[in-house]
């Protein structure tokens, strides 16, 4: 029997603001401010955070937001259910 | 996260099996002896700890001593700070992890944090021991190349005695268990799938695999 695992423990890359062209001058300020809310959503409820995954390679955590800081977005959002098909838990 | 079935903590340590393998997920932050991310710590994060002092530890060793090896022969264990590297290395992770790792057996111990890419040979504190010789000590990779908003690191020279290869490109790990004997390893590049790297692991041990 083969079992194959594919595994990856690198972080993931941040969200970053996006500079926008100016072909549309008018909405532009009305795209950067939706983008940048829903990036800031993001940061604060959804994204990995913490440590060095959306935030800072540790050197200014001072740039990172509560939501980065304490792990607290890594423990709310990689927060799989347990029982997994086809998988059997030891004990 | 299988961490209440085994019983664990959150998504922070815990473990299950999958064919032949034990997977161990540890932490290398917080919730041990001058953690790293802990107040006090080398880094500035003042994060955790996340459970009473000494419980991750002693979750590790009572999770390791109850693996069954005759049903799941390798144990492959994951935490993010390598203390195994050819930069800045986690002693204070090797201080609470190694002994545990060297006493139960551990085949396998797979890091991140450095964005590079660099297989060790099996080590046994310090002492490299090479992976085809059956070796007795777990056997250690790094790899942080999955992709990093700072891009990829680069590895201090000289590399340490027991490094084998050093990739600096994006890439993942791909693992075959091929039985209880053989484990392979393979570095694939993201950008092209080219495979970089092939290494595998020989233990000799007889088990009864279903």
């Amino acid at each position: 029997m083969a079992v194959q695992s594919m595994i990856k423990f690198s972080t993931n890359s941040t969200t970053k603001r996006r500079n926008f062209p100016k072909i549309v001058p008018i909405w532009s300020p009305l795209v950067s401010l939706l983008v940048d809310a829903a990036v800031d959503i993001c940061l604060l409820t959804l994204c990995q955070g913490n440590h060095e995954a959306n935030c800072d390679n540790g050197s200014n955590l001072t740039i990172c937001v509560p939501g980065q800081l304490n792990f607290t977005g890594y423990i709310a959002h990689w927060k799989y259910v347990d029982a997994i098909l086809n998988f059997h838990v030891p004990g | 996260m299988p961490s209440q079935s085994s019983g664990g903590l959150g998504n922070l340590w815990y473990s299950f099996d999958y064919g032949m393998v034990h997977f161990v997920i540890f932490n290398t932050e917080t919730d041990f002896p001058n953690a790293p991310d802990e107040p006090g710590g080398e880094g500035d994060e003042f994060a955790g700890p996340f459970a009473p002092n000494g419980t991750q530890l002693a979750w590790l060793e009572k999770d390791l001593a109850s693996v069954d090896r005759k049903k799941t022969p390798w144990i492959i264990v994951g935490g993010h700070r390598p203390w195994y590297v050819s930069t800045t290395e986690c002693k204070e992770c090797q201080a609470a992890f190694e002994p545990i790792f060297l006493q139960y057996g551990v085949d396998l111990v797979l890091h991140g944090h450095k964005h590079f890419y660099e297989r060790q040979s099996a080590i046994d504190n310090g002492t490299a021991q090479e992976i085809e010789d059956n070796p007795t000590a777990p056997w250690y990779i790094v790899n942080g190349a999955g992709g990093h908003y700072d891009g990829l690191d680069t590895p201090k020279l000289p590399l340490v005695p027991t490094s084998r290869k050093v990739i600096v490109a994006y890439g993942w790990s791909l693992f075959t268990v091929h039985n209880c004997t053989h484990l392979t390893t393979q570095f694939i590049a993201s950008g092209n799938n080219t495979i970089m790297d092939t290494a595998t692991l020989y233990k000799d041990r007889e088990c009864n695999v279903d």
